[in-house]
């Protein structure tokens, strides 16, 4: 017979805001919403960026390194929104 | 502090629900909400009402739905899959990102439309039909990604 270990688990937090938010769904999805645009708007600028850096780092120097210097500007920017959809937090739907 | 009479004003004139359990506010135990006090008068609490939507609470757990699908009142989720669910790039989904990209895809069918009715009306007709198919995809994207997910509860951790 396995044998059962009981662990306290709870944690007392002194939180003034209330854990638990009760909304609506599209509420909820409204707040990402410029999240999401953002980052397909970032992603695109990135793409964008990194094309005219390659193809003037040859022939005009000085635009070309800006260029890729500005694609990674907003690739690092996109990765972040990105993040932040695609968080673990946990919600709950009823239905 | 949620009261009988606000369980009962939700309730009334709403139809009888055909599945087994009932239509009630969230906080309220549908098996003890009868003997709930009307009101709270040891502690009164400010109401707030701004976020009371029904939730749909079974009263058996071994309940199917759709074949053998189990009856849940609320599923557990990531934000991640939440959110991919409803933004995912598929016309055909009727959500809020498809309401987007049917918007834009009826726009440039529209003007197609009319740069193509100087080659031929027949071009510029099948142009045309696509404008007003993708406007439909739009109206439904809007319908059932925004209009219908108003009245859907979703409980969050602040």
């Amino acid at each position: 017979m396995a044998e059962t270990t009981i662990q306290m688990s709870s944690v007392m937090a002194d939180m003034k805001r209330p854990f638990l938010k009760v909304t609506n769904r599209w509420e909820y999805l409204d707040r990402y919403l410029p999240w999401w645009k953002g980052y397909i708007r970032y992603r695109l600028y990135a793409i964008v960026f990194a094309a005219i850096g390659v193809g003037t780092i040859f022939s005009v120097p000085p635009l070309g390194v800006l260029c890729l210097a500005a694609s990674t500007y907003y690739y690092q920017i996109h990765i972040h929104r990105k993040e932040r959809i695609e968080s673990k937090r946990t919600v709950i739907i009823g239905h | 502090m949620i009261g009988v009479s606000d369980v009962k004003q939700h309730m009334q004139g709403k139809p009888k629900p055909e599945m087994p359990g009932s239509w009630i506010l969230p906080g309220v135990n549908p098996l003890s909400a009868e003997y709930m006090r009307p009101e709270n008068t040891q502690s009164p609490q400010p109401e707030f009402k701004g976020n009371m939507l029904p939730v749909y609470v079974p009263m058996t757990a071994k309940d199917k739905i759709h074949g053998d699908k189990p009856v849940h009142n609320a599923e557990l989720l990531t934000r991640n899959e939440y959110l991919n669910a409803q933004l995912t790039e598929d016309t055909r989904d009727a959500n809020i990102a498809s309401a987007y990209k049917t918007y834009f895809l009826a726009w440039v069918c529209l003007g197609l439309t009319i740069a193509t009715y100087f080659i031929h009306p027949y071009v510029a007709a099948v142009f045309a039909y696509l404008s007003g198919h993708y406007w439909a995809w739009k109206e439904l994207g809007v319908s059932w990604g925004r209009e219908w997910y108003k009245g859907k509860m979703l409980i969050y951790t602040s």
